[in-house]
C-alpha cells in the first residue's frame, strides 16, 4: 500500500486547520490504466494513462468548499489549501453540511478482495492479442459478420486514501479488467451492431475472449431484418441487462439528493409497498470481489448489505450524510466521491434477488409480447415516474421468440411497472455492479407504426 | 413552486496545440452556463418539473443583460406549470411539428452523429457511402458551423489546431459532407473540417459536432400549425441518443401539445420520439422562416468524452414520426 503518502494526508489536514478550517477531509485517488483496441485485426487504439489527484473539502463552521489539484509538493498544496479555505469563507453557511458523526466511523475494515493478487496492468502486446482473438472469433462466427467497430481490452489499477480531521483514516486499492467486442452484421440493406462484454476484478475470472466475441456476433445477427410493429399494449420481458437498468433507475429515485430536491417519485414512500411482493432488491457494498464493493464510502462510513426493497416494501433510501441530515434519517454508507467533488450518492453492488423461473419459462408464458434487449434515450421523468424510451428486441408469439423489432418505444409509469412485475428469472449473473435476472412486466404501451 | 435549484457553471480553458508539422495554435475558451430547475405541485398530489437554462462562450455579465437570469427562471416555472396540467401523450406514428431552437437536437441525433468521419471511414454508419444521395426533402439544408461568435459549440480552432468552419452537411436534401478530424480526413482522402475535438488533454481527438442547424425556409410558424389536422407540437426537449449503425434515434419531448384542426390545444406529458435518421428528413413537408439557435445548454457525449455543442432549427413539420406516449 504505497500509492500515497499517509504522512502527507496528515500534514494537509493539519495545514488546513492552521489556515483556519474547523474541519477537513482529504482524498487521494489515482492509478494507472491501459486501453488497447483493435479493428479488423489492426491496432486502432493504444492508450495508457497514469494519474494522481488530491481532493480537499474544508469547513469553516457550516460553510464549506471543495477543490482538487494534481500538484503533490508541499508548497503547492499549502497554497491550494489556503485558496480552498478562502473559498469556504466566501460560501454561505449551510446548516446541514459537515463531517459524519465520529462515532459512525468504522475502526477496522473487511478485506474485500478488490485487487487481483496475480495480475498487474496487462501489457500492451497481451491486451492487443486478447482483443484481436475476441474480434476474430466474432468475425469468424458467420459470413454476415462483415465489419466491426472493433474490440477493446482495458486494464486498470487504482488506489484511494481518505482521511478527515476527526481521526478517520482508510485506504484501499483495486483492479479491474474488461473486454468489449462490437461486430457489425450486414444482410442486404440491414446493418446492425452487436455488443458484448466481460468485466472482473480478477484477470483469470474474465469470460473466455473468443466466447465473448461469439456472443457479440450472435447479438448482432439476431437484430438483422428488424421491423417496426403496430402500436399495441402487451407484456414486456426485460432481458437481464434491461432489468438491471430498471433497478438502477429505482436506486436513483431512492437516493438522497433526488429526494430533498423534490425530483423523485419515491418521496414519502418509505415503508410503503412500491413493487410487487416478489420483488426484493439488495444493495451490498461488502461482497468480496464485487465490482461495486468498497470497505468504506466517500465520507469514511462503512458500506453494508441492506434491503432497498424487501418483498415489495421500500425499506431504505440511499443516503450520504448531507441528504440524511436534510431528511432527518441516518446515512447508509452510500456516499460516492470523485476527487474535487462534494459527495453524491450511489448504490454499491445492487441486485434484484432471483426468482424461480427459467428465462424460457418467462418467455413461454407470453402469448404476444416483446422480449426487450435494447433501449435508447433518456425518457424517464423522475418526478412523476413517467417512462417512455426507444426500444428494440424480439417479438414473442405463442411463447416463442420470432422476428427482431426496432424503431418502437415502450411507455408506462415506473410506479405501475414495479407493481406489475409478474415473473422473475433465476438467471442472475454478476457481470457488473448492478445486475438483475430476466423479468416480466404484465403490460406496457408499445408505440410503433 | 415547491423547490428551486439554480446552478451556474463557468470555466476558462486555455489551450495550446503544437504539432510535429509545425502548427502552433493557442486559444482562450470561456464557457458559462446558468440553469434553473423547479418542481411545481398542484396541491392534489401532482408534481412536475420544469427546466431552463442558457449560456455560451460568454462571461457572467451575459446573464444580467436584459435580465436573462429572470427569463430563465420564469421559463422553467412556466414549463413546470404547463406540465402539471398535461394529459397522457398519444402513442403511434403521427405528424409532428417541432418548434424553433433546441428541438434542433433532432438534427444532432438523426443526422449529425451519422456524418462524423470516424463512423464513415469504418463504414459502420447508416450514412456510409451515401454522399450525393437524397437523404432529406429539398426544403432541408443542414450545416455545422463552429465559427458563430459566442455560441456554446463554437471554437476558433479545434483541438488539433485546425480552424473551425461552416460545413454543409445536407444541401436542399442532398448529402454533401462529413465532419472530419485530421486522422479520419487523411484516411478518407478528404479535408479536415475543424471538427477534431477532445474533452481535455487526457483524451484522443475525435470528429465531433459544433453548432448544427437547419437553414430557415419560407413558411410562417402559424401556417405550419394551421396545416395540421391532428398531430403533436413539441417545443422543448430533454436528451437524445442514436444507434449510428441502424440509424434509429430518439429524443424526448419535455413540453408538447396536441394540434387539433389547425390549433394548438392541450399539453401532453413527456414522450420519446423515435425515428430513422436517413429517412426522417425526407418527411419534412414544411420549413419555417423562424430559425433560432438554442439558448446554450447542450453537451454531447461520445465514447466517454463530453463536449459543449449547439443546435438550431426553424419550425418544421414532419409527416410521420413515432410518438412514444401511453395512450394507444
Amino acid at each position: 500500500m504505497a500509492m500515497f503518502d499517509a504522512a502527507l494526508a496528515e500534514w494537509a489536514l493539519n495545514e488546513a486547520k492552521r489556515k483556519g478550517a474547523t474541519a477537513a477531509e482529504v482524498l487521494f485517488a489515482g492509478g494507472e490504466s491501459l486501453a488497447a483496441g483493435v479493428r479488423l485485426g489492426q491496432t486502432e487504439k493504444l492508450k495508457s494513462s497514469r494519474e494522481r489527484r488530491l481532493g480537499l473539502r474544508v469547513f469553516v463552521g457550516q460553510s464549506s468548499a471543495t477543490a482538487s489539484t494534481a500538484e503533490m509538493d508541499r508548497d503547492s498544496i499549502a497554497d491550494f489549501i489556503a485558496d480552498t479555505v478562502t473559498l469556504a469563507r466566501l460560501t454561505a453557511a449551510d446548516p446541514w453540511s459537515g463531517l459524519p458523526d465520529p462515532a459512525l466511523h468504522p475502526r477496522s475494515f473487511p478485506d474485500l478482495a478488490l485487487c487481483d493478487p496475480d495480475c498487474g496492468i496487462v501489457d500492451a502486446d497481451r491486451a492487443l492479442e486478447i482483443a484481436r482473438m475476441a474480434e476474430a472469433a466474432a468475425l469468424g462466427a458467420d459470413p454476415r459478420i462483415k465489419n466491426s467497430e472493433g474490440a477493446e481490452f482495458d486494464s486498470s489499477r487504482y488506489g484511494v486514501m481518505f482521511a478527515n480531521s476527526q481521526g478517520f483514516f482508510g485506504e484501499y486499492e483495486g483492479s479491474s479488467f474488461s473486454l468489449v467486442v462490437q461486430p457489425i452484421a450486414q444482410d442486404g440493406d440491414s446493418m446492425q451492431q452487436g455488443f458484448w462484454y466481460t468485466a472482473n476484478r480478477r484477470f483469470a475470472k474474465l469470460e473466455d475472449a473468443e466466447e465473448t466475441g461469439r456472443t457479440a456476433a450472435r447479438r448482432a445477427l439476431r437484430r438483422l431484418g428488424a421491423r417496426k410493429i403496430k402500436t399495441t399494449r402487451v407484456p414486456i420481458v426485460f432481458d437481464p441487462d434491461m432489468a438491471a437498468g430498471l433497478i438502477r433507475t429505482l436506486a436513483g429515485a431512492a437516493s438522497g439528493p433526488a429526494l430533498y430536491k423534490g425530483t423523485s417519485f419515491l418521496i414519502g414512500r418509505l415503508g410503503d409497498r412500491i413493487a410487487a411482493p416478489n420483488v426484493t432488491i439488495i444493495d451490498d457494498g461488502t461482497m468480496p470481489g464485487g465490482l461495486g464493493s468498497k470497505p468504506f464510502d466517500g465520507e469514511g462510513l462503512a458500506t453494508r448489505r441492506q434491503h432497498l426493497v424487501e418483498k415489495g416494501i421500500l425499506k431504505t433510501y440511499l443516503l450520504d450524510c448531507y441528504s440524511a441530515r436534510k431528511l432527518h434519517l441516518a446515512p447508509t454508507g452510500n456516499a460516492a466521491r470523485a476527487v474535487g467533488q462534494a459527495p453524491t450518492v450511489s448504490a454499491n453492488n445492487l441486485y434484484l434477488e432471483p426468482g424461480q423461473y427459467t428465462p424460457e419459462q418467462i418467455i413461454g408464458s407470453v402469448k404476444r409480447g416483446l422480449y426487450l434487449t435494447e433501449q435508447i434515450g433518456f425518457g424517464i421523468n423522475m418526478v412523476t415516474g413517467d417512462y417512455s424510451r426507444g426500444a428494440g428486441g424480439l417479438w414473442i408469439e405463442d411463447g416463442q421468440l420470432t422476428h427482431p423489432v426496432q424503431e418502437i418505444t415502450i411507455a408506462g409509469n415506473l410506479k405501475d411497472m414495479f407493481q406489475n412485475i409478474e415473473m422473475i428469472g433465476n438467471d442472475l449473473r454478476w457481470r457488473s455492479s448492478v445486475v438483475a435476472p430476466t423479468l416480466k412486466i404484465s403490460e406496457m404501451t408499445i408505440a410503433g407504426a | 413552486m415547491k423547490n428551486v435549484i439554480a446552478s451556474i457553471a463557468a470555466e476558462r480553458k486555455i489551450v495550446m496545440i503544437a504539432t510535429s508539422e509545425g502548427t502552433i495554435a493557442a486559444d482562450e475558451q470561456p464557457l458559462c452556463r446558468l440553469n434553473v430547475s423547479v418542481v411545481a405541485e398542484d396541491g392534489k398530489g401532482g408534481r412536475q418539473v420544469g427546466t431552463f437554462g442558457g449560456g455560451g462562450r460568454v462571461e457572467y455579465q451575459y446573464f444580467l443583460e436584459g435580465d436573462r437570469w429572470r427569463q430563465y427562471a420564469v421559463e422553467a416555472a412556466r414549463q413546470a406549470i404547463v406540465n402539471l396540467g398535461a394529459d397522457d401523450a398519444p402513442a403511434g406514428e403521427m405528424i409532428v411539428v417541432l418548434g424553433p431552437g433546441w428541438p434542433g437536437i433532432l438534427l444532432h441525433e438523426a443526422i449529425g452523429h451519422g456524418l462524423e468521419g470516424d463512423f464513415n471511414r469504418k463504414g459502420v454508419s447508416a450514412f456510409s457511402g451515401r454522399i450525393g444521395q437524397r437523404v432529406a426533402s429539398e426544403l432541408c439544408t443542414v450545416v455545422d458551423d463552429g465559427t458563430i461568435p459566442m455560441r456554446r459549440g463554437s471554437l476558433n480552432v479545434d483541438d488539433e489546431g485546425t480552424p473551425t468552419s461552416r460545413t454543409v452537411l445536407i444541401e436542399k436534401g442532398i448529402l454533401r459532407g462529413y465532419l472530419q478530424d485530421r486522422l479520419n480526413a487523411r484516411l478518407m482522402k478528404m479535408k479536415p473540417t475543424g471538427n477534431g475535438r477532445r474533452e481535455s488533454f487526457a483524451f484522443a481527438p475525435m470528429p465531433r459536432m459544433t453548432n448544427t442547424f437547419m437553414l430557415a425556409g419560407e413558411s410562417t410558424p402559424e401556417e405550419i400549425i394551421k396545416s395540421v389536422k391532428y398531430g403533436l407540437y413539441a417545443v422543448s426537449f430533454g436528451g437524445g441518443q442514436v444507434d449510428i449503425t441502424n440509424g434509429k434515434f430518439v429524443f424526448s419531448a419535455s413540453e408538447a401539445y396536441l394540434i387539433e384542426d389547425g390549433h394548438v390545444t392541450r399539453p401532453v406529458k413527456d414522450a420519446t420520439l423515435i425515428g430513422n435518421g436517413p429517412d426522417v428528413l425526407t418527411r419534412v413537408a414544411m420549413v419555417g422562416n423562424d430559425l433560432a439557435l438554442d439558448s446554450g445548454i447542450g453537451t454531447c457525449g461520445k465514447d466517454g468524452q463530453s463536449v459543449p455543442v449547439g443546435v438550431g432549427l426553424p419550425t418544421i413539420r414532419i409527416d410521420g414520426i413515432t410518438v412514444g406516449g401511453t395512450r394507444a
